[in-house]
């Protein structure tokens, strides 16, 4: 029996190799495939109660019946859920201790420093009113992330830090996580017994195979694989797998070896693998022409690395691809994660801020690149104004103003936008403008492409990849017969 | 106008010159309770695309002109049919490949022209593209008008208690 409803909001899309369906995305992030012929019914009005599609659509949110009452605590419950980080204010709260490195990387971002340049360290002044920020800020759960440079060059500085934020906590009682970008070159026992008694985790980089990653990573005095693979092993041991984590670069050499790079992480047994294209920002956009590549080149290397991880999992060992996964938390769950790229309104200023060596203030750490090649856009302030004068400063207000992604134009009318986000920053520094220009947006082009091929797995629910990719939002393995069990 | 040239319904002229235009699936979006006006299709339509539902109001005409440099197309919608902004999305989203002009001709009639950028490779069936994400948009843009309070009433209630407290 046909009977009265309405829609609820929603989009669509039609994603290229399925053409009988239609992907309809609600407000909450839910989404389900329909039938052209059954779209077309569902938008008239005229889909019967007793309908297998009808009955799918209300229990996902897409339409409102004569049982409204029972739609309305569980949809704005689940957007609450999706938009929580709006609640809590910036948890990111990345320290750059030291421009100083020992590497001198084509794609690096940020400005390359000699080991001895002691102009180049955070001074005790602006790490303690940077530590007066971070907690201004309201949010419970915080995490502290130090960047460089290489933050171990500037060691002391680094431990001061953190013993200084754990002596304010004492009284402030949040819950903060550590973290410590490093290539772990020149890591000393010292120092990851300091990281496993203050519980810091260690992020590094691994390009792939040795070759590929010392050619992508030239060092002063060579041997850089050698130093991050001893230093992995030696963290490894210390604070265990789960404390370490990478990411690899993908420059125009990576693109031919994308199993060979899994390959090597497993090998150094991460669980994981971040599969990060190369950035527009600071002195790597400088050198983008000579190492840098087409979106649809990164596509497809991206498409046969995620072949080879499945194939890995299905195995039997538990591997991820951490950008997969965190694109799969958003499509499969309500809540947001720590990832402020991919949020809307934008993760920069609302989710991050960024105490540069020098005292200046970034609303994102891509922000602080674009300074060390004299674009200042995104430079809230200083360390020693307060945070209210940070987040209601000209640039903060201007990066909010264009960092809403349902007000954007192509974005608005967008499937994937309760996935997305509006990344003004990125949009800055590669278009000009932070609004940005969807059509020919890399960001937009690559996010499309990415979702495009996810939807692809997750419309047929019950095959073996679907299974690979909902374990890694579980973050639990299966096993060849399988079944699941923790990672 | 030279080479080839069509109107898909409602059209003053049907010219058989130049390759033939089919339309390679029926006409999609149609949202039939759309508040606006439909004028009712003629049997050029049907030579067109015999599937396609007699009311899904494309009227598009599409020239392609062959001269001296860049190849451009012109594709004129009947703003009776489709909402100026909508024609204004569709075509913004042919703007990484194509210069996008946009022009009135009439009272009802826009022209939309395209010139292929320099480097870009133009799409060999922009008519077809132009009208399937034309009537998409359409439909979204008519979804999101019916569901615009639903949406706002959501908003609200969601976020109405979740404004950061600084200390």
């Amino acid at each position: 029996m046909q009977c009265q409803y309405h829609l609820a909001p929603f989009r669509f899309a039609r994603i290229p190799g399925i053409e009988s369906k239609i992907l309809l995305v609600n407000e909450l992030g839910e989404f389900h495939f329909l039938e052209e012929a059954t779209f077309r019914r569902f938008c008239d009005l005229a889909l019967e109660n007793h309908e297998d599609a009808f009955l799918d659509l209300r229990s996902k949110h897409f339409l409102l019946d004569d049982h409204a009452e029972a739609f309305w605590p569980f949809a704005v419950s689940q957007y609450r859920a999706r938009k929580s980080f709006l609640s809590t204010g910036p948890a990111l709260h990345i320290f750059v201790v030291t421009l100083r490195c020992e590497h001198s990387c084509p794609y690096c971002q940020v400005s390359r420093q000699t080991s001895d340049a002691d102009a180049f360290d955070m001074s005790c002044t602006t790490a303690r009113h940077a530590v007066d920020r971070l907690f201004e800020a309201p949010s419970r759960d915080l995490k502290v992330e130090f960047q460089g440079g290489e933050p171990l060059l500037a060691f002391d500085r680094l431990r001061w830090i953190v013993e200084l934020i754990q002596q304010r906590n004492s009284t402030e009682l949040r819950n903060i996580e550590f973290v410590i970008a490093t290539t772990l070159n020149s890591i000393t026992p010292e120092q990851l017994e300091f990281c496993r008694a203050h519980k810091i985790n260690l992020s590094t980089s691994i390009d792939g195979p040795r070759a590929l990653h010392n050619r992508n990573r030239p060092r002063v005095g060579r041997g850089g694989y050698e130093r991050t693979v001893a230093g992995i092993e030696a963290a490894h041991a210390v604070l265990g797998n789960d404390a370490v984590s990478a990411l690899t670069t993908i420059t125009r050499e990576s693109l031919s070896y994308p199993e060979a790079i899994i390959d090597t992480y497993a090998a150094l047994n991460f669980s994981s693998i971040f599969l990060r294209p190369l950035s527009p920002y600071g002195f790597a956009r400088l050198t983008g022409a000579r190492i840098g590549y087409r979106v649809e080149e990164f596509i497809r290397f991206y498409q046969r690395a995620l072949t080879h991880l499945i194939k890995i999992n299905l195995a039997g060992r538990y591997m991820e691809e951490t950008y997969t996964t965190i694109l799969l938390q958003h499509i499969l769950t309500p809540f947001p994660t720590g990832y402020v790229d991919l949020r809307s309104p934008t993760g920069a200023v609302l989710g991050a801020l960024v105490y540069n060596y020098d005292g200046a203030v970034y609303a994102s750490d891509e922000g602080r690149m674009l300074a060390e090649v004299g674009d200042f856009t995104f430079r809230l302030g200083t360390a020693d104004q307060s945070y209210r004068e940070l987040m209601n400063s000209p640039a903060a207000q201007a990066v909010l103003a264009a960092g809403v992604a349902e007000s954007l134009p192509g974005c608005c009318d967008c499937a994937f936008l309760p996935y997305c986000g509006a990344d003004p920053v990125f949009h800055h520094a590669e278009q000009g403008t932070m609004r940005g220009h969807r059509p020919s947006s890399p960001f937009c082009q690559k996010q499309t492409a990415l979702f495009q091929h996810l939807f692809r797995h997750l419309h047929d629910e019950n095959n073996d990849t679907v299974r690979v990719l909902t374990s890694w939002v579980a973050r639990r393995s299966i096993n060849k017969t399988g079944s699941v069990s923790a990672a | 106008m030279n080479a080839w040239d069509y109107r898909v319904f409602n059209g003053p002229a049907f010219h058989d010159a130049g390759p033939p235009y089919r339309m390679s699936k029926p006409a999609r979006g149609t949202f039939r309770r759309s508040t606006a006006p439909r004028p009712k299709a003629k049997k050029a339509y049907s030579r067109i695309d015999n599937d396609t539902d007699a009311t899904s109001g494309f009227a598009c005409q599409l020239h392609k002109e062959q001269g001296a440099g860049m190849p451009k197309h012109q594709v004129r919608v009947d703003l009776r049919v489709f909402p100026l902004v909508v024609i204004q999305k569709t075509a913004a989203g042919f703007s990484d490949r194509y210069t996008v002009t946009i022009s009135q001709v009439s009272g009802e009639e826009i022209a939309v022209d395209f010139t292929v950028r320099a480097g870009s490779a133009p799409l060999p069936d922009l008519p077809i593209a132009f009208h399937d994400r034309l009537l998409d948009l359409t439909l979204q843009e008519q979804i999101t008008a019916q569901t615009k309070d639903i949406r706002l009433a959501l908003v609200r209630a969601a976020l109405a208690e979740a404004l950061p407290q600084t200390k």
